[in-house]
């Protein structure tokens, strides 16, 4: 078992190289001049070849490569053109913001959806589930600033109960912290809960179909039973499957949503990066992401071993 | 007074291309520790009406009519909350697929042991010494290993085991059986058969058998019910049935058993089969839903609709030709 | 008439007595009613997209005026007969900006579902059919899906300068592997069928099965698919706007607008909501459509996607 895990845990080693090769070539296949772009048009001749050689375009793609990878593993991100620091220190100032907000997001969004979906699914075709499927339609269709704009504007502007925007930390309080994160995270909750729920019904539909959901209730178990104990975790590995494939909407979502409501996190630095068109800084944020990204779904494949007695690595 | 009475009992459902009559009028009884067979073709309405007793049909799409009356009380007009209390204790059930009418995520023990902490009010612990119990009475080696496993570790004659444990739990006055043994090896099929008639003596349960196997009704019924197209066309005694059946349809379907020696209908060495498909259940079928298909068919046979008849004491046939047969030999 | 045969029946005869309908017969719907009460989603999606659709291609007809067209004597008008959105901070008429904006949108949502559709079939198809490739590919795809696509846009919008080829470009790269995945996933289910191998066996070309047999059956999960990465890009494409990595700003796209009316949504929440109106409108028709699709053409599908 425990060298199944760690074989499993290895494999996501070449991914994470194929990221960072997809990250570092982006400076090679973007059309037009990178070093030109990032400058900017006043930039003068000898600017352009300071930034060319700071991103060290002037030297062969593979040793350049080589390079950069070394430099990531002994913990080097680089060096932001914009304010000289290192993209590491700018990084691990913007974490808590970003971590708090997701973690917060990911809470909600799950004990909302799950039960969303399984009642969905039991009372399939009735009002009820097309009311749960109507509003996961539309939070697919809306996008995650429109729906922060919206929520701010009731909540935060005309009833005033939370803050309208910005972020306190951990450390002056759990209460200021939760109540600055609240419209937040339901913002970024949004499109996560449309996700996690249809996905949770069809599953659900899928089980309650099954064989065995007619014998449990052939021996007189009720309904509640019937679906959180015989139905849900037999359903448990497409909805953890979508719960980690959903991080990525997570990610994006909250690059958006720290612009919305002016939280310092990673997703403002990345916005603000854009802006300075500060590439390093991009590629710093965007390698770990994509890290976190990759760490979540290993988790997600470890938690099938608990939740199927069937699967076996 | 029988154990349970099914009187004029419907189960229609409604499809995108019109109502299915599923079941269309069944009326039948089982008495106290008896065994009744419900024989047919698949698709006759045997397994819809199983579920009607057990109301485990879907509704909407399906709706059920008519009574169904255990020890007295219609389980039709029972609230849902009454009626959970008679499943898996009063009333018990085992399906055709052991392979997937157990559930793959939980484990043996805890599986059997359900029934038993919801009717008897057992705890975890008891509920699982009692499933061990269970276990070793259905012939399962090694039971307390077994019910601390999940069903992919088990094979398909050994679910089928756990299974009718899971439905004796409560020792149950009536036991439902969808195809028990339809999908199991041959010689496991024979074991599953002793296993049930056993046990049947041994809790005193009543079983309504569902089957399209001659063989298995002659094996363990005392009476057969014969269904055609959501009917009842024949019900008598096992051997009555075997050595005269009165409908044109029981008469085919014993012919098309394979045996060895003699036959009933066809050449001895040939399969007989009955000619034709069954009609649709989606029109209402005038005059007898058999005539499409009956070697013996007659004019009035199209048109009016046969009631169920009395050829001998306990023998029922629903067909015009069978009474006028009676009528001319008085 | 069933009257006229229906003679008594002959004495003695004993007839089964008629029993009650159990559920009331209902006629089946039929024609244009029938397809709205069978698929009312399909029915609405498909309306309001063809509604997106007429603002988009007839935009300069529909009372609009130059969208770009500055008035500094008319900023921040509120909705009235005469601007009817009201104007924005540069006294540019908001309803012709939000008019105009379908165009943007909508070409960025058709465009990337077609490229990304046709380089993802292709990708896909190479992967499923050559083996060794395979291998490599999916490696690859594996990679490119774990960089969140939003972050992948935006990576490579901050390389490039913005305009909607850049755009359609950056969201398209990011959806390609998902395309790819889902066609490899067919290709490889349907080499295991009999008919194909039977086809392999009888020495008929790689390319030959492809197409008598891969494509057909690829097209219509493809379809489907297609449906929602146009309604993804929708959101992407103003998501980046929105965030200053888009469309240059003079183009009035719908993040654009909103962008812009960023800064004064507190006090003039209409040059926000206009346009998030109509994109919401807009991806819920294409959502829309994409359900009703997946729902028509494979009922199975609905569970995998």
């Amino acid at each position: 078992m425990t060298s199944v895990i760690l074989r499993r845990v290895l494999s996501t080693i070449p991914v994470m190289a194929i990221v960072a090769l997809f990250v570092f070539s982006l400076l090679y296949i973007a059309p037009g001049d990178p070093a030109a772009v990032i400058a900017g048009d006043q930039a003068s001749p000898e600017d352009v070849e300071k930034i060319r050689q700071g991103l060290g375009l002037d030297r062969p793609y593979l040793v350049r490569f080589v390079e950069w990878v070394f430099q990531i593993l002994h913990g080097d991100l680089g060096t932001s053109i914009f304010t000289n620091m290192p993209v590491t220190t700018l990084i691990a100032q913007r974490v808590e913001p970003t971590l708090s907000l997701m973690l917060m997001t990911l809470v909600m969004a799950v004990a909302v959806a799950v039960p969303m979906g399984v009642i969905a699914a039991w009372k399939a075709d009735t009002w009820i589930d097309r009311a749960a499927m109507g509003f996961a339609v539309f939070g697919f269709s809306t996008p995650v600033f429109v729906v922060g704009y919206l929520i701010a504007y009731v909540f935060a502007l005309k009833l005033g109960w939370f803050p309208v925007q910005g972020y306190q930390p951990i450390a002056r309080g759990v209460g200021p912290w939760l109540s600055s994160l609240i419209l937040p995270s339901v913002t970024l909750a949004f499109v996560y809960i449309a996700l996690i729920a249809r996905i949770t019904r069809a599953a659900m539909l899928d089980v309650l179909s099954q064989d065995y959901i007619r014998t449990a209730k052939a021996k007189g178990v009720g309904q509640r039973a019937i679906l959180f104990v015989h139905a849900l975790k037999n359903a448990a590995v497409p909805i953890v499957t979508v719960i980690g494939i959903g991080v990525a909407l997570l990610i994006g979502g909250a690059v958006v949503t720290e612009s919305v409501f002016a939280i310092p996190g990673l997703g403002r630095l990345i916005v603000d990066a854009i802006l300075r068109r500060d590439y390093p800084v991009i590629q710093g944020v965007v390698l770990l992401f994509s890290l976190v990204y990759v760490l979540v779904n290993l988790g997600v494949d470890l938690v099938y071993t608990l939740v199927d007695p069937r699967i076996r690595y | 007074m029988p154990l349970l009475e099914v009187d004029r009992l419907q189960t229609h459902f409604r499809t995108p291309d019109g109502v299915n009559r599923a079941v269309d009028g069944v009326s039948f009884s089982v008495d106290r520790g008896e065994t009744l067979a419900v024989v047919g073709e698949s698709g006759c309405g045997k397994s819809v009406t199983a579920m009607s007793i057990m109301r485990l049909i879907a509704e909407p799409p399906g709706k059920s009519a008519g009574e169904i009356r255990f020890e007295g009380r219609d389980l039709l007009k029972l609230p849902e909350r009454e009626m959970r209390k008679i499943r898996g204790a009063a009333i018990s059930m085992i399906f055709q697929e052991p392979m997937t009418s157990l559930n793959p995520v939980l484990k043996i023990g805890r599986q059997i042991g359900e029934s038993m902490r919801l009717h008897q009010g057992l705890d975890r612990g008891q509920a699982e010494a009692k499933a061990v119990e269970m276990l070793t009475l259905v012939g399962i080696p090694e039971p307390k290993r077994r019910s601390g496993e999940y069903p992919h570790q088990l094979s398909g004659g050994m679910r089928q085991r756990v299974m009718i444990a899971m439905a004796l739990a409560c020792s149950p006055k009536l036991l439902i059986a969808d195809e028990p043994t339809t999908a199991l090896d041959v010689t496991i099929q024979a074991q599953i058969l002793d296993l049930m008639r056993d046990l049947k003596v041994r809790v005193g349960a009543a079983i309504l058998i569902i089957t399209h196997d001659l063989g298995v009704v002659a094996e363990v019924a005392d009476r057969v019910v014969v269904m055609y197209a959501g009917r009842k066309v024949e019900e008598a005694p096992v051997r009555q049935l075997f050595a005269k059946p009165r409908h044109p349809y029981t008469r085919g379907l014993l012919a098309a058993v394979p045996r060895l020696g003699s036959s009933l209908g066809g050449r001895p060495g040939r399969l007989a089969e009955i000619p034709g498909i069954v009609p649709s259940l989606k029109t209402k079928i005038e005059g007898c839903v058999f005539a499409s298909r009956c070697p013996e068919v007659e004019e009035v046979c199209l048109r009016f609709a046969p009631a169920l008849e009395a050829k001998a004491a306990g023998h029922l046939a629903a067909c015009h030709h069978a009474v006028r047969g009676r009528e001319e030999a008085a | 008439m069933a009257a006229a045969i229906s003679l008594a029946p002959p004495p003695g005869l004993a007839i089964a007595e008629e029993l009650p309908d159990v559920l009331p017969a209902r006629e089946p719907l039929k024609g244009f009613a029938g397809f709205i009460r069978r698929r009312p989603s399909l029915a609405f999606g498909a309306g309001l997209l063809v509604v997106m659709l007429f603002f988009a291609v007839f935009a300069p007809w529909l009372g609009t005026v130059d969208p770009g067209a500055l008035a500094t004597s008319k900023r921040l008008r509120p909705p009235s007969a005469e601007a009817w959105f009201g104007t924005d901070m540069l006294g540019r008429d908001l309803y012709s900006r939000v008019v105009y904006g379908a165009r943007v949108s909508l070409a960025v949502g058709f465009l990337v579902a077609l490229f990304s559709s046709a380089l993802g079939l292709a990708v896909g198809l190479v992967a499923g059919m050559v083996r060794w490739i395979d291998g490599v590919f999916m490696r690859l795809i594996d990679g490119m899906m774990s960089i969140p696509p939003i972050l992948l846009a935006v990576a490579l919008m901050a390389l490039t300068r913005g305009s909607l080829q850049n755009v359609v470009i950056a969201i398209t790269l990011a959806e390609i592997p998902r395309v790819a995945r889902l066609v490899r996933s067919v290709v490889l289910s349907l080499r295991e069928q009999p008919y194909v191998d039977a086809a392999v066996a009888a020495g008929t070309s790689t390319p030959m099965i492809v197409i008598r047999h891969i494509l057909p059956n690829t097209l219509a999960p493809m379809t489907v698919q297609a449906t929602y990465i146009c309604a993804s890009a929708m959101i992407v494409e103003a998501i980046l706007s929105f965030i200053g990595a888009g469309v240059p700003p003079i183009t009035p796209s719908w993040g654009n607008i909103m962008a812009e009316g960023r800064a004064l949504w507190q006090v003039k929440p209409t040059l926000v909501f206009f346009p998030a109106a109509f994109l919401s409108l807009t991806v819920l028709a294409v959502n829309l459509v994409g359900d009703g699709l997946r729902d028509a053409l494979d009922p199975r599908m609905a569970k995998s996607l």
